[in-house]
């Protein structure tokens, strides 16, 4: 049968074979040909639409098949995305979505909360944005680096190294420990209110506390590293050279302490005293108590005695003095006699005779005591 | 102790005893002796092998020398006072005993010549400040007093006063 008009059939109609409709041909459905709004029809070559309320709903083509309106799947109902195999998505109970991947959920939803079960996997350098899009996130900013940003601005940085905070202060609560050993016994915090302590394998090693910091165990400094007493000004300790230790007051040596095989103490030069201030013009400088045959029992920086005659010997210093005008006192170990610097043999920095006398003026054979101040 | 023991050029010594740390040291390295020392010839010695030196028992320190070149053996004590002189002390002490004997007879007599106790007691204050040529002298005319020959010992006094 070839129809050039309009069919109108007033029953249902059964088509027992093709039924050919020319391109842009409409099979309307709502029973007004023409002036019916409800139809389908080949839009363009390979392009069927479908029309409900003169609007189009649905087309399809060779690649796609677009909805103009919502699509509705009834509860618990699957929409299958491998052609009704084990991969889909459905409403498993009321308001909670799954996703199935190979018969496996990898994705659940439900109100305020998306729940992924397998691993969740974002590009290098892609954003996780934890503001809806804004300027608060998480990325990879370049290999094995990892960003936190909030307000714009990195936070965080971690990598394979380091963690670095930056632009924010890190806050612990209080009593709450900061461990370095990854939990162990080493750790900071603060074990009292404004009293902080840093354990060392389980041991206070240090304490700290707005009045004090008191070290329970030994301070170490590096060699030449200065321990100063004014705020990193010109007062500190330091060790000067090897086993040589330096007190700086005030920019000025006071004292050197040393143990480097010449062992001893410096103290300061002052020409003007101040009262029970030890300087290096106050201490003796050698003594020397002798026996009469001229060994010594016991002495300072005196190299040697030489006996000379009965009661005249020869002292020589071990560190000469600066001139020959230091200051001497000689006593001899014997009452009814008197000693002293022998003026026949004029003293020098580097030596001098002394003389023990009787009344008389004759020598006397005995062993006595010398001393001498003055500047080396 | 160790000492080392100079040879002065009239044969008599010096004793020097090294101190502290230079004892234990090889031929007391590092150690300083009187610079008179430097050119004399030395042994070093225990202090032991050195003869008794103080005046007790009549030993002087004076009286020790070497008796030939410079070695250990030759360190002799000369007590008789035959090469080495008398030490100025002694000498003194001997004239004072020697005034004082003086003195006690004069005032032991009944009627003391007071003029020669005064002199004799001016002596005795002389002695106090006598400079060594005056004892090396008083000595020359002890020997003579005495009548003793002592060849050597008058040629040393003899060169210490031509000095």
């Amino acid at each position: 049968m070839d129809l050039n008009g309009t069919l109108n059939l007033e029953n249902d109609l059964t088509v027992k074979s093709d039924l050919g409709i020319a391109s842009g041909g409409k099979i309307y459905l709502d029973g007004i040909a023409l002036t019916g709004d409800t139809y389908i029809y080949e839009s363009a070559a390979n392009t069927i639409n479908f029309f409900a309320g003169a609007s189009s709903r649905l087309t399809i083509n060779t690649t796609a098949s677009a909805f103009t309106t919502d699509l509705s799947v009834a509860a618990t109902k699957k929409i299958y995305l491998d052609g009704g195999g084990d991969t889909y998505i459905t409403e498993s109970l009321a308001n909670l979505m799954k996703f199935y991947c190979g018969a496996t959920q990898v994705l659940e939803l439900q109100a305020g909360q998306a729940y992924v079960q397998g691993d969740f996997v974002l590009d290098a350098t892609e954003r996780l944005y934890l503001d809806g899009g804004g300027d608060s996130y998480l990325y990879e900013s370049s290999s094995n680096t990892f960003n936190f940003v909030a307000g714009a601005s990195t936070r965080f940085t971690l990598n394979t190294t380091t963690a670095n905070f930056s632009t924010v202060d890190v806050n612990i609560p209080a009593t709450k420990k900061l461990y370095l050993d990854g939990g162990g016994d080493t750790y900071i915090y603060e074990e009292a209110a404004n009293d902080i302590s840093i354990y060392c394998g389980a041991s206070n090693a240090f304490r700290v506390s707005a009045t004090r910091a008191y070290p329970r165990a030994d301070v170490w400094l590096d060699a030449t590293k200065k321990l100063y007493f004014d705020g990193g000004s010109d007062t500190y300790w330091h060790e000067a050279g090897a086993n040589v230790m330096e007190l700086v007051v005030g920019g000025a040596s006071t004292i050197v302490a040393r143990n480097d095989g010449s062992a001893g103490v410096l103290l300061p030069s002052n020409t003007t005293p101040t009262a029970n201030y030890a300087t290096r013009q106050s201490i003796c400088k050698g003594w020397i108590t002798h026996t009469d045959t001229g060994t010594s029992n016991d002495s300072h920086n005196v190299t040697s005695i030489t006996k000379n005659s009965a009661g005249h010997f020869t002292i020589v210093w071990a560190t000469d003095f600066s001139t020959a005008n230091y200051c001497a006192a000689v006593t001899p170990e014997n009452i009814g006699c008197m000693g002293g610097v022998y003026l026949g043999t004029p003293k020098t920095a580097a030596q001098m005779d002394i003389v023990y006398e009787q009344d008389s003026g004759i020598a006397a054979d005995v062993g006595g005591h010398a001393i001498a101040f003055g500047n080396q | 102790m160790k000492l080392r023991i100079f040879k002065k050029p009239d044969g008599t010594i010096y004793s020097s005893c090294p101190l502290g740390d230079f004892q234990n040291k090889p031929n007391f390295e590092g150690c300083k002796f009187p610079d008179f020392t430097k050119g004399l010839e030395y042994v070093d010695i225990d202090e032991s092998e050195l003869p008794p030196q103080n005046q007790d028992g009549g030993n002087y320190f004076e009286q020790i020398h070497f008796d030939g070149p410079c070695k250990k053996e030759n360190i002799k004590q000369d007590k008789t006072w035959e090469k080495c002189l008398m030490p100025n002390f002694l000498i003194k002490q001997k004239q004072e005993k020697y005034l004082n004997d003086q003195l006690d007879a004069e005032l032991a007599k009944e009627a003391p010549d007071t003029v020669e106790v005064i002199r004799i007691s001016r002596q005795k204050d002389k002695l106090k400040t006598m400079t060594d040529e005056e004892v090396y002298q008083l000595a020359l005319d002890n020997l003579d007093r005495a009548e003793l020959d002592k060849p050597v010992i008058r040629q040393k006094l003899q060169q210490k006063l031509n000095k």
